[in-house]
């Protein structure tokens, strides 16, 4: 096809289609459509599958029971994995005494975190505290984890429950003052990588005390004082909530299937595809 | 949740081979067994019986437990404090009933002993006794569903699904229970049924239909 050809082709065509809400009025107009689009869809009442109510095709397998979750996966052999949390927001640990969960008949591996994935990080890392285990810069914070053959049974002696911490500053009341005038929770301003916890904020917002911000968003254009000028009703309050974080039913948690042959499984939680994803990292 | 609306019935420790009495003799009413009650799962005279008894030790070690489960008698050996929940998912392999909170916050674990919706995350399996427990899995007969898992599946009341084993044993034993269920009673049914899907109303409404459905005869009885 010639070049000359090719630009005689109409690049457009008129067609007749339907359009507007269906219940409320559908109507027939003419819109300019480009030369190769596809015919328009029919309306609903002559289509097989759009529009036409279609069982959930798991229902039955979910209201029976029958429906198998990661959590509810059990493996010949498989060992189950929790985490030994801080009990303190603020603390270093100074030494974990593994020896009473290397004695219980139930565990077979305990593991001790050399780093925390997804925490604040300081910008500043030389102003770290000194510590030979992650510093704990928020309740919760994990520190080992424990692999045995029952998923109560790291839980029964408290395994780690001899290990020593030395406790550090911390602040939990929400005021703004309190907040700012306490110390951090950290010795240098911590930016904020991941999901977890540890404080900060994202890299180059303004942090004071344990108060991050303000951020501004948006154009930079909007006019607030012009929008409550124009404004037909103002209404003003002052709001405040717990954090909600991502609280699916379904428990977090990932059942890994290692062959020695090298081609290793791994099923995870529907919940969360991306924290799965960064999950899947850890075994690498 | 439901369960907690519900009073223990009389003469249960006669039934069980391992009673409530027989567990707080064996806690011998620590802070523990004065909490169970005041929290009302035990008269106070009976539980001042329990402790001038001689305490009954069971473990620390596993011991054997038959449970009635969905119409069978399952023997399983159990540590004193494993509960139902694990018992069921863990030892029974019946992985239906869900463990969200496990501390009885959120009813995902709901299952019945005999017709009363309980929480299994808070029920000892040493504890259940003679008691007949029914599962998400017992709830249909062979392949004719449940009314309410009729209606679930018809009214699309569920999403990821992980509430639902509980959301529809608290709203099976509401419909088996009560012949007109209302609005206000399905409501109260499932109020400690946590979905974080958003699915109430459409629970409210198949549980309504599935009310329905039962009085007109059809489904399951």
């Amino acid at each position: 096809m010639t070049a000359a050809k090719r630009d005689a082709e109409p690049k457009t065509r008129m067609v007749r289609v339907h359009a507007g809400i269906v219940g409320a009025k559908v109507e027939e107009i003419e819109r300019e459509v480009s030369a190769d689009e596809p015919p328009p869809l029919g309306l609903n009442s002559e289509l097989s599958v759009l529009g036409k109510r279609t069982p959930r095709i798991d229902g039955r397998l979910k209201v029976t029971g029958a429906a198998k979750y990661t959590a509810d996966v059990r493996l010949p052999g498989m060992l189950f994995a929790s985490m030994v949390t801080s009990p303190h927001p603020h603390a270093r640990v100074l030494s974990i005494d593994t020896s009473a969960a290397a004695a219980h008949t139930q565990v077979r591996a305990v593991h001790i975190l050399e780093r925390v994935r997804d925490v604040a990080e300081l910008r500043d890392k030389s102003k770290e505290l000194p510590s030979k285990y992650p510093v704990v810069r928020f309740a919760g914070q994990p520190i080992a984890a424990v692999a045995a053959t029952t998923q109560a049974a790291p839980t029964k002696p408290r395994v780690l429950s001899k290990s020593s911490t030395s406790l550090c500053p911390s602040s939990l009341t929400r005021t703004r003052r309190a907040r700012q005038t306490r110390r951090r929770s950290s010795p240098e301003r911590p930016t904020k990588s991941g999901t977890a916890g540890g404080g900060g904020g994202p890299a180059g917002v303004k942090q004071s005390g344990n108060v991050r911000g303000p951020v501004r968003r948006g154009k930079k254009s909007d006019d607030v004082e012009k929008g409550f000028k124009d404004a037909d009703v103002i209404v003003e309050g002052e709001f405040r909530t717990q954090v909600q974080t991502h609280s699916a039913l379904e428990t977090h948690g990932v059942v890994a299937d290692w062959k020695p042959e090298g081609s290793d499984r791994l099923r995870l939680d529907a919940r969360d595809c991306e924290r799965a994803r960064r999950d899947c990292g850890i075994f690498s | 949740m439901a369960g907690s609306e519900s009073k223990e019935e009389k003469g249960d420790e006669q039934k069980g081979s391992m009673t409530r009495r027989g567990f707080l003799k064996g806690a011998g009413l620590t802070a523990a067994g004065a909490a169970i009650v005041e929290g009302g799962l035990l008269g106070v005279q009976e539980a001042a019986a329990a402790a001038a008894a001689e305490p009954r030790v069971v473990g620390p070690g596993r011991v054997p437990v038959t449970l009635r489960v969905n119409g069978a008698a399952k023997r399983v050996e159990v540590e004193p404090r494993t509960t139902l929940a694990e018992a069921l998912r863990f030892e029974l392999g019946l992985t239906g009933t869900k463990v969200v909170c496990d501390r009885g916050s959120c009813s995902a674990c709901t299952v019945w002993l005999d017709s009363t919706p309980i929480c299994s995350c808070m029920t000892l399996a040493v504890d259940v006794g003679a008691r007949a427990v029914t599962t998400i899995e017992g709830l249909a007969k062979g392949d004719e569903l449940h009314p309410v898992q009729e209606a679930f599946v018809e009214y699309d009341a569920l999403q990821c699904g992980f509430c639902t084993p509980g959301m529809i044993m608290s709203c099976a034993a509401l419909v088996e229970r009560k012949r007109d269920v209302t609005l206000e009673d399905v409501k109260h049914a499932v109020s400690g049924n946590l979905c974080r899907c958003g699915t109430y109303p459409k629970v409210f409404e198949a549980t309504l239909a599935a009310s329905k459905m039962k009085k007109a005869g059809k489904g399951a009885d």
